[in-house]
Protein backbone atom coordinates (compact mmCIF):
# COMPACT_ATOMS: atom_id res chain seq x y z
CA UNK A 1 0.00 0.00 0.00
CA UNK A 2 2.66 2.51 1.08
CA UNK A 3 5.04 1.06 -1.49
CA UNK A 4 2.43 1.48 -4.26
CA UNK A 5 1.69 5.03 -3.16
CA UNK A 6 5.36 5.96 -3.38
CA UNK A 7 5.63 4.38 -6.85
CA UNK A 8 2.66 6.46 -8.09
CA UNK A 9 4.08 9.60 -6.45
CA UNK A 10 7.42 9.26 -8.25
CA UNK A 11 5.92 8.30 -11.62
CA UNK A 12 3.40 11.17 -11.48
CA UNK A 13 6.25 13.58 -10.69
CA UNK A 14 8.17 12.46 -13.78
CA UNK A 15 5.07 12.58 -16.02
CA UNK A 16 4.05 16.01 -14.70
CA UNK A 17 7.52 17.41 -15.36
CA UNK A 18 7.44 16.10 -18.94
CA UNK A 19 3.93 17.48 -19.58
CA UNK A 20 4.82 20.93 -18.20
CA UNK A 21 8.09 21.04 -20.16
CA UNK A 22 6.18 20.29 -23.38
CA UNK A 23 3.37 22.78 -22.58
CA UNK A 24 5.89 25.57 -21.86
CA UNK A 25 8.05 24.79 -24.90
CA UNK A 26 5.19 24.75 -27.43
CA UNK A 27 2.85 27.53 -26.40
CA UNK A 28 0.21 28.65 -28.91
CA UNK A 29 -3.35 30.07 -28.75
CA UNK A 30 -4.67 26.76 -30.11
CA UNK A 31 -3.26 24.32 -27.57
CA UNK A 32 -2.31 21.60 -30.05
CA UNK A 33 0.44 20.36 -27.71
CA UNK A 34 -2.26 19.26 -25.23
CA UNK A 35 -3.89 17.30 -28.08
CA UNK A 36 -0.54 15.64 -28.89
CA UNK A 37 0.05 14.80 -25.21
CA UNK A 38 -3.41 13.28 -24.81
CA UNK A 39 -3.24 11.33 -28.08
CA UNK A 40 0.22 9.94 -27.29
CA UNK A 41 -1.07 8.99 -23.84
CA UNK A 42 -4.16 7.28 -25.26
CA UNK A 43 -1.98 5.18 -27.60
CA UNK A 44 0.41 4.17 -24.79
CA UNK A 45 -2.53 3.45 -22.46
CA UNK A 46 -3.98 1.05 -25.06
CA UNK A 47 -0.66 -0.80 -25.26
CA UNK A 48 -0.25 -0.88 -21.48
CA UNK A 49 -3.79 -2.08 -20.82
CA UNK A 50 -3.55 -4.89 -23.36
CA UNK A 51 -0.09 -5.94 -22.18
CA UNK A 52 -1.30 -6.20 -18.58
CA UNK A 53 -4.51 -7.97 -19.64
CA UNK A 54 -2.82 -10.78 -21.58
CA UNK A 55 0.39 -10.99 -19.54
CA UNK A 56 1.13 -14.52 -18.33
CA UNK A 57 2.79 -13.35 -15.15
CA UNK A 58 1.39 -10.83 -12.67
CA UNK A 59 1.84 -7.36 -14.18
CA UNK A 60 0.36 -5.31 -11.34
CA UNK A 61 3.59 -3.33 -10.90
CA UNK A 62 3.78 -2.52 -14.59
CA UNK A 63 0.13 -1.41 -14.55
CA UNK A 64 0.81 0.84 -11.57
CA UNK A 65 4.00 2.39 -12.97
CA UNK A 66 2.99 2.83 -16.62
CA UNK A 67 -0.81 3.08 -16.45
CA UNK A 68 -1.69 4.89 -13.24
CA UNK A 69 1.57 6.71 -12.60
CA UNK A 70 3.17 7.72 -15.89
CA UNK A 71 0.43 7.77 -18.56
CA UNK A 72 -2.49 8.63 -16.26
CA UNK A 73 -0.63 11.69 -14.95
CA UNK A 74 0.90 12.66 -18.30
CA UNK A 75 -2.49 13.06 -19.98
CA UNK A 76 -4.92 15.61 -18.63
CA UNK A 77 -8.67 15.93 -18.96
CA UNK A 78 -9.09 19.29 -17.20
CA UNK A 79 -6.86 21.24 -19.61
CA UNK A 80 -8.62 19.53 -22.54
CA UNK A 81 -11.98 20.81 -21.17
CA UNK A 82 -10.61 24.28 -20.35
CA UNK A 83 -9.26 24.68 -23.91
CA UNK A 84 -12.60 23.75 -25.48
CA UNK A 85 -14.34 26.20 -23.16
CA UNK A 86 -11.82 28.96 -23.93
CA UNK A 87 -12.23 28.52 -27.70
CA UNK A 88 -16.03 28.59 -27.40
CA UNK A 89 -15.87 31.66 -25.13
CA UNK A 90 -13.82 33.45 -27.84
CA UNK A 91 -16.62 32.59 -30.34
CA UNK A 92 -14.26 30.18 -32.14
CA UNK A 93 -16.88 27.45 -32.23
CA UNK A 94 -15.45 25.61 -35.23
CA UNK A 95 -12.04 25.42 -33.51
CA UNK A 96 -13.70 24.20 -30.31
CA UNK A 97 -15.50 21.42 -32.20
CA UNK A 98 -12.33 20.47 -34.11
CA UNK A 99 -10.33 20.39 -30.85
CA UNK A 100 -12.90 18.11 -29.21
CA UNK A 101 -13.41 15.89 -32.26
CA UNK A 102 -9.70 15.42 -33.02
CA UNK A 103 -8.87 14.64 -29.38
CA UNK A 104 -11.63 12.09 -28.89
CA UNK A 105 -11.79 10.50 -32.37
CA UNK A 106 -8.05 9.98 -32.71
CA UNK A 107 -7.80 9.21 -28.98
CA UNK A 108 -10.16 6.25 -29.46
CA UNK A 109 -8.49 5.22 -32.73
CA UNK A 110 -4.98 5.33 -31.23
CA UNK A 111 -5.97 3.51 -28.03
CA UNK A 112 -7.54 0.68 -30.06
CA UNK A 113 -4.44 0.63 -32.33
CA UNK A 114 -2.21 0.36 -29.25
CA UNK A 115 -4.20 -2.64 -28.04
CA UNK A 116 -4.11 -4.31 -31.48
CA UNK A 117 -0.34 -3.85 -31.84
CA UNK A 118 0.28 -5.59 -28.52
CA UNK A 119 -2.09 -8.42 -29.51
CA UNK A 120 -0.24 -8.96 -32.80
CA UNK A 121 3.21 -8.84 -31.18
CA UNK A 122 2.12 -11.22 -28.40
CA UNK A 123 0.69 -13.69 -30.93
CA UNK A 124 3.99 -13.66 -32.83
CA UNK A 125 5.83 -14.76 -29.65
CA UNK B 1 11.77 30.04 -15.00
CA UNK B 2 11.22 27.04 -17.31
CA UNK B 3 12.94 24.71 -14.86
CA UNK B 4 11.23 26.29 -11.85
CA UNK B 5 7.71 25.97 -13.32
CA UNK B 6 8.47 22.43 -14.52
CA UNK B 7 9.48 21.36 -11.02
CA UNK B 8 6.49 23.11 -9.41
CA UNK B 9 4.13 21.41 -11.86
CA UNK B 10 5.83 18.05 -11.30
CA UNK B 11 5.41 18.40 -7.54
CA UNK B 12 1.71 19.21 -7.95
CA UNK B 13 1.21 16.36 -10.44
CA UNK B 14 2.76 13.93 -7.94
CA UNK B 15 0.13 14.96 -5.38
CA UNK B 16 -2.73 14.99 -7.90
CA UNK B 17 -1.71 11.60 -9.33
CA UNK B 18 -1.50 10.17 -5.83
CA UNK B 19 -5.01 11.43 -5.03
CA UNK B 20 -6.33 9.85 -8.27
CA UNK B 21 -4.67 6.54 -7.38
CA UNK B 22 -6.15 6.50 -3.87
CA UNK B 23 -9.65 7.49 -5.05
CA UNK B 24 -9.76 4.99 -7.94
CA UNK B 25 -8.61 2.02 -5.86
CA UNK B 26 -11.67 2.41 -3.64
CA UNK B 27 -13.35 -0.78 -4.88
CA UNK B 28 -16.95 0.06 -4.08
CA UNK B 29 -17.08 2.41 -7.08
CA UNK B 30 -16.64 -0.50 -9.49
CA UNK B 31 -19.17 -2.79 -7.82
CA UNK B 32 -21.92 -0.20 -7.71
CA UNK B 33 -21.98 0.78 -11.36
CA UNK B 34 -20.15 -1.94 -13.27
CA UNK B 35 -17.49 0.57 -14.26
CA UNK B 36 -15.13 2.90 -12.49
CA UNK B 37 -17.20 5.86 -11.39
CA UNK B 38 -14.00 7.28 -9.94
CA UNK B 39 -12.54 8.48 -13.26
CA UNK B 40 -15.65 10.29 -14.47
CA UNK B 41 -16.15 11.94 -11.05
CA UNK B 42 -12.49 12.96 -10.86
CA UNK B 43 -12.63 14.48 -14.35
CA UNK B 44 -15.83 16.45 -13.66
CA UNK B 45 -14.63 17.77 -10.28
CA UNK B 46 -11.18 18.51 -11.72
CA UNK B 47 -12.70 20.56 -14.55
CA UNK B 48 -14.68 22.60 -12.00
CA UNK B 49 -11.59 23.19 -9.88
CA UNK B 50 -9.48 24.20 -12.89
CA UNK B 51 -12.03 26.89 -13.80
CA UNK B 52 -11.71 28.26 -10.25
CA UNK B 53 -7.89 28.24 -10.41
CA UNK B 54 -7.62 29.78 -13.91
CA UNK B 55 -10.05 32.58 -13.07
CA UNK B 56 -8.62 33.43 -9.65
CA UNK B 57 -6.04 36.20 -9.13
CA UNK B 58 -3.20 33.77 -8.41
CA UNK B 59 0.52 34.23 -9.04
CA UNK B 60 1.87 32.17 -11.98
CA UNK B 61 3.73 29.77 -9.70
CA UNK B 62 0.59 28.95 -7.65
CA UNK B 63 -1.52 28.74 -10.82
CA UNK B 64 0.99 26.22 -12.20
CA UNK B 65 1.13 24.26 -8.92
CA UNK B 66 -2.67 23.93 -8.60
CA UNK B 67 -3.69 24.04 -12.29
CA UNK B 68 -1.31 22.01 -14.41
CA UNK B 69 0.14 20.36 -11.29
CA UNK B 70 -2.45 19.03 -8.84
CA UNK B 71 -5.51 19.18 -11.12
CA UNK B 72 -3.54 18.18 -14.24
CA UNK B 73 -2.29 15.09 -12.41
CA UNK B 74 -5.66 14.36 -10.84
CA UNK B 75 -7.67 14.32 -14.07
CA UNK B 76 -6.79 11.91 -16.84
CA UNK B 77 -7.62 11.79 -20.54
CA UNK B 78 -6.13 8.37 -21.27
CA UNK B 79 -8.28 6.53 -18.72
CA UNK B 80 -11.36 8.40 -19.97
CA UNK B 81 -10.74 7.00 -23.48
CA UNK B 82 -9.88 3.55 -22.06
CA UNK B 83 -13.12 3.37 -20.04
CA UNK B 84 -15.11 4.40 -23.13
CA UNK B 85 -13.55 1.58 -25.18
CA UNK B 86 -13.87 -1.03 -22.44
CA UNK B 87 -17.56 -0.26 -21.91
CA UNK B 88 -18.26 -0.60 -25.63
CA UNK B 89 -16.74 -4.07 -25.84
CA UNK B 90 -18.54 -5.30 -22.72
CA UNK B 91 -22.05 -3.96 -23.33
CA UNK B 92 -24.13 -2.97 -26.32
CA UNK B 93 -22.31 0.30 -26.69
CA UNK B 94 -25.08 2.32 -25.07
CA UNK B 95 -23.27 2.55 -21.75
CA UNK B 96 -20.08 3.53 -23.55
CA UNK B 97 -21.78 6.38 -25.39
CA UNK B 98 -23.45 7.55 -22.17
CA UNK B 99 -20.11 7.52 -20.31
CA UNK B 100 -18.43 9.41 -23.16
CA UNK B 101 -21.14 12.06 -23.52
CA UNK B 102 -21.65 12.48 -19.76
CA UNK B 103 -17.90 12.96 -19.20
CA UNK B 104 -17.71 15.71 -21.81
CA UNK B 105 -21.01 17.45 -21.12
CA UNK B 106 -20.85 17.40 -17.31
CA UNK B 107 -17.18 18.47 -17.28
CA UNK B 108 -17.88 21.41 -19.61
CA UNK B 109 -20.89 22.35 -17.45
CA UNK B 110 -18.76 22.06 -14.30
CA UNK B 111 -16.09 24.27 -15.87
CA UNK B 112 -18.72 26.87 -16.87
CA UNK B 113 -20.12 26.74 -13.32
CA UNK B 114 -16.66 27.45 -11.93
CA UNK B 115 -16.18 30.41 -14.29
CA UNK B 116 -19.62 31.75 -13.32
CA UNK B 117 -18.98 31.34 -9.57
CA UNK B 118 -15.71 33.30 -9.76
CA UNK B 119 -17.44 36.01 -11.80
CA UNK B 120 -20.00 36.57 -9.03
Amino acid sequence: MLRNSIIVLICAFVAGALRELLELSFQSPFHWITIIINLAGAFLMGMTYEYVRIAKKNAANFSLIAGTGLIGSFTTFSTFISEIYALAARQQFLSAVIYLAVSTFFGILLLVSGKKIVQVVKHAD
Amino acid sequence: MLIKLTLISALGTALGGEARYLISRYPRFDRLFGFSLATILINIIGSFLLAIVLNSPLALTWRTFFGSGIIGGLTTFSTFILETINLSSRQTGQKSLLYFAASLFLSLAAFALGVWLIGQ
